[in-house]
Formats: C-alpha cells, structure tokens, sequence
C-alpha cells in the first residue's frame, strides 16, 4: 500500500496519492503549460523521475524554454537523467516495438528503475494530440490498464487530450478510464469526477471517519485502562510495603536493642508478636492478589457444598465483630430461619466479608443492617450501610477492578479489588449482585444466589 | 539484668530533648515507628491523618520534627504540606516525608526537609532526627 500524498503542483488538485492517473482536457498551448509546468516543477522538487512526452501545441523545446524559467540548470537535470522531455515522435521511435497491450509495463519498469536510482517515484505526461480517430479503442484501453498498473506504484501520470479533437463518446471514454480530469471553464480550473468514484470518495471518506473514531474510542479504552493498571500497581506497592514496614521496624528496633542489651524478655516476646501479625497480614495481602489473578483467567476455585446462609453471616459478623466495633459501626442482623444452598462456604463468606469491608471503610461510625431471606426461591443476603452512599455514575463502575472513589486523595487502604472479586464470586454462582444507592442515604448491596448447586469449572 | 545493661537501657531510655510527631494511618507502621523511637529515646505524638496532625499541632507545643506519611484518608500528605506551609509558625517545623508509593517525584518536588521510601532506611532516619531534635 502506497499511502503517502504527493504534491500535484496543480493548486486545483493539490496532493494527490501515489498512483494517481488522471487526464487534462485542453483548449490552448496555455492551458497544456499552466498545467504540466506547476506539474513537473513539483515532480522535480519532490525528487520524483520525471518523463514529459510532448505534442503540439507544445514542443519538447518549448517545454524546456518554460521549465528554465524556473530551474536554470536545466540540462543539467536532463543529463543526470532525472528529467526527459521528448517529443512524442522520438518517443514513438524509442517505444515503437511496444503495442499498447503491453506500454503499462514498460511504465512499471520505468519505476523500479527509477526507485533502484534513489528517486521517490515516477511522475509523466503524454500528449495524445498523435492520435488517429482509429487508434482511439485501444488507446482507451491502454489509458484503463494505466489506472489498473498505476494502483500500489510510486507514479503520477497526467494525460493530455485536446477538447477539439474530442467528440462527446471519447470524452466519456477519457473520463471514464482516468480517477478524474482537470479542466479548464471560464479560466478557472476543475476536476470532473465520475459518479462512481465520487460514491466511492465518499465511502471511503465515511469509512475513514468511522474507523477514525473507533480508533480514538480504543485508544481511549486502552489508555484508561493502562491509567488503572499503573494505578493498580501503585496501590499494591503501597499497600505490600507498609506491612513491609512494620515488620521492618520492628526487626530493627530488636536488632537495636538486642546490641545494646536493653531488650527484655516480655518485649522481646510483644515486639515479635506483633512482627508475626504483619507477616500474617503480608500473607493475607498476597493471597489476595493471587485470588485476583486467579478471578481473572476464570479460574476462582469453588468448593460447593451445603451450606447455611444465614449460619455464614452469624459466624462473618462475629469474626468480624473487632473491626466493627473499631469503626464504630454497630451491625444488627436478621438471620431468622436456615437458607440452605449448595455454595462454596469460605467464598460466601469472602463476598460478606469484602461488602461489610467496604461499608466499614467508607461509612464509619454509622450502623449496619444485614438481612437474609428467601425471595422466588433464591437466597438474598443484603447488606446496607448509612455511609455517604455513591452517586448513580459511580454505581456502574464500582464493581470494575482496581476502582476506588477517588483513590490518591483519600487513599482508603487496599486494592480496590473488593467488590470485583465479590462480582466473580456472585458469576461464578450464577448469581446477582444489585446495589440500591442514593448520595447521602447510604448503599444496600443484595447479593441473590440461586440454590442449586453450580458445576465447579 | 546486670548493672552495665541497666546502665545502657537507661542510657538509651534517657530523654532526648525531641518530640516526633507521626502522621501515618496505619496503625501498624504508627506502633513499630513508636517502639523504634521510643527506644531511642525520644517523645512520640501521632497522628492518623493530616486533618488530625493539623488539630494536633493547633492545640499543643510544637514538635520537633514531624513524620509524614503521603496517602492518608480525610487529608493525605499533599493537603497537609500545602496547609502547614502556609502557618506562620507550623511552617518552621522540619518534616520528613516517609511513603510507600511510587510518586517519589511528585513528594521530591515539594522539597520537604526530609524524603525516606519505605520501608525505611532506619540509620537515615535516626541521623535526620538526631539533626532536628
């Protein structure tokens, strides 16, 4: 694919594609030089070969006079062999074994040649004024294989055919075999183009937009979610190193003390004690970000069995009655009568325990109700705090990993992971997770498990 | 115990003239940092967020030197700096920037008198300290 544009030379046709075959219909000498002088000038600057084959009513001589107006050193330029102006006659001679069944390959091989030579491609212009009424048939083919071969090339073919020389049929048959022509009305310079490539410009102007914008909307995705991932990895750093700390200090105060001898046996004992708990919460931390690679291959363990679901949010509130008396949120539960289900007991407690975590985080201080029930034959555990509650545009992306409402300013601790593992944990039943949510009226979060069992994948 | 160890525990017991005010929110790092510096012999204040370090230094002498933790709750590191650099008197106390995250420019570019990653490099702490208190 050849996508690069290239200066025409031409104001009215301004940058066109690599190979581009167009056609000129003109009136006068004036119109053939206003139009393949700017042409070739560009050619020239933009290091392409160049070949100009003239007729009349402009000759290679002619030519040659226009061209030095602007480029002094213009045999030079002939010599080097970047530019070649000949007559269509000489060329007649210098192509004559050619049919015009084989011509576009000779234009191909021109340039590769060309391209060998350092040139950035191809620029040519024939004049069709030798054109015998006879010839016309096939030349219009030739024109239509010129189109085919040019495609995918590094060349820029004009072609010029005298308006008088023309009647109505070539006219169409011209148009017809090039992308499009130039034209000149009322002095002022136009492009004809066909119907079909019109649509088709347009189409592809369309497709371009579309993909255009797909292409900004992935970005999008991909550079929000890169922002979280670098998020996420922050958060983690942060989170692994401040147990890292502790354990650090601690380990440092003994090996201190230890030197200076001041360490006695009762300290010695409270300071290692606590050395282990940071160890345990190490532990903790770890297994909580293999469980979230594991949730992310699909592949969250689950151990089905028959388990009571009100048994598991007694047993969640009391193993967790410590952190709510230090948050100072007093949790009252309903939990009347069994709700047996075949789940996996020690990931239900995960999604009580990660849903009560984040009530506790984010409204402490203020009372928690848990409630179970049945409801259709499924079993519904929800929990509603009294916290702040989350405004509607949070409560989609909530349950997204590596989310926390506004996590740099008001770093809450953890990894944002909660409520997506209690997410996979709920899919992975089957089940549904609902939130219930109005800023300043607190968050109920309802968690639905079917009953039946779940084939562990 | 014998006499030169009780004569050593009471050495490294003995008050330094300092006051170290933490700032952190977590309990875990605020208590080893206490044991550490205690030992050493200095008076240890703390803190869990900016909000309350503020209310702190309102309310009581300052301390020589504060320890600042960056990613807090309610007022993290950046809102207490921007807040203590604009008291006429808070602002005279050195503080030393102590974090786990990853932003060591964003912390460096407010040039605190101190900046330690954690986990901490403890002989570089204890030298600071030993410098402002």
């Amino acid at each position: 694919m050849v996508a690069a544009g290239v200066d025409s030379g031409i104001p009215a046709v301004g940058t066109l594609p690599w190979g581009t075959h167009f056609c000129q219909f003109y009136d006068s000498q004036r119109d053939l030089a206003d139009a393949l002088v700017p042409y070739f000038l560009a050619g020239i600057r933009g290091n392409a070969q160049c070949v100009w084959v003239t007729a009349d009513p402009l000759r290679a001589h002619q030519a040659r006079d226009l061209l030095r107006a602007a480029v002094p050193d213009l045999g030079a330029l002939e010599r080097s062999g970047q530019l070649e102006i000949i007559d269509h006659g000489d060329w007649y001679l210098k192509t004559g074994g050619l049919k015009t069944e084989t011509l576009h390959r000779m234009w191909i091989e021109r340039q590769e040649i060309a391209l060998q030579n350092g040139y950035s491609g191809l620029r040519a212009s024939g004049n069709t004024s030798f054109l015998e009424v006879c010839d016309w048939k096939s030349f219009a083919d030739y024109e239509a294989r010129l189109t085919n071969a040019f495609r995918g090339n590094r060349i820029v073919g004009l072609c010029a055919y005298s308006l008088g020389r023309c009647n109505s049929d070539s006219v169409i048959d011209v148009v017809r075999s090039h992308q499009f022509a130039l034209t000149r009305r009322a002095d002022q310079w136009e492009l004809i183009e066909s119907s079909s490539l019109k649509i088709a410009k347009e189409e592809l102007r369309q497709l371009n937009e579309e993909l255009e914008e797909r292409v900004r909307q992935r970005t999008a995705e991909l550079e929000e979610a890169l922002r979280m991932r670098e998020d996420f990895i922050s958060v983690a750093s942060h989170e692994l190193k401040t147990p890292l700390t502790s354990l650090q200090l601690y380990i440092e105060s003994l090996l201190r003390a230890g030197a200076k001898g001041t360490c006695s046996a009762g300290q010695l004992a409270e300071r290692l004690t606590k050395a282990k708990a940071e160890c345990g919460r190490l532990e903790k931390l770890v297994n909580y970000l293999l469980d979230f690679s594991r949730a992310l291959s699909g592949q969250l363990a689950l151990t089905p069995e028959e388990v009571d679901l009100s048994d598991v949010a007694r047993m969640t509130a009391e193993r967790f009655s410590e952190n709510l008396d230090k948050a100072g949120c007093a949790l009252s539960l309903r939990a009347d009568a069994p709700i047996t289900g075949t789940w996996d007991r020690l990931r239900v407690e995960q999604v009580l325990v990660n849903i009560l975590s984040n009530a506790i985080k984010y409204a402490p201080g203020a009372p928690i109700e848990v409630t179970v029930t049945e409801e259709n034959g499924h079993a519904v555990v929800s929990v509603r705090d009294h916290g702040p509650g989350i405004r509607p545009q949070d409560q989609g992306r909530i349950f997204d990993r590596f989310v926390q409402l506004s996590p740099t300013e008001h770093h809450r601790g953890g990894f944002g992971l909660g409520l997506w593992i209690v997410r996979k944990i709920v899919d992975a039943f089957r089940g549904r997770l609902d939130l219930e949510s109005e800023p300043g009226a607190g968050a109920t979060f309802r968690v639905t498990l079917p009953r039946v069992p779940v084939e562990s994948s | 115990m014998t006499d030169d160890q009780r004569n050593a525990m009471a050495e490294a017991t003995r008050r330094r003239p300092g006051t170290v005010l933490v700032v952190d929110d977590d309990p875990g790092v605020v208590e080893a940092l206490e044991t550490l510096l205690v030992d050493e012999g200095y008076h240890v204040v703390t803190a869990c967020h900016g909000r309350a370090a503020l209310s702190y230094l309102t309310e009581n002498e300052a301390p020589s030197v504060i320890l600042l933790d960056m990613m807090m709750p309610i007022m993290d590191g950046y809102g207490f700096l921007a807040e203590q650099r604009q008291h006429p008197t808070f602002s005279r106390i050195p503080v030393v920037v102590l974090t786990a995250g990853a932003n060591s420019n964003r912390v460096r570019a407010l040039s605190p008198t101190g900046f330690l990653s954690k986990p901490v490099d403890v002989d570089a702490l204890l030298a600071l300290l030993e410098e402002y208190c």
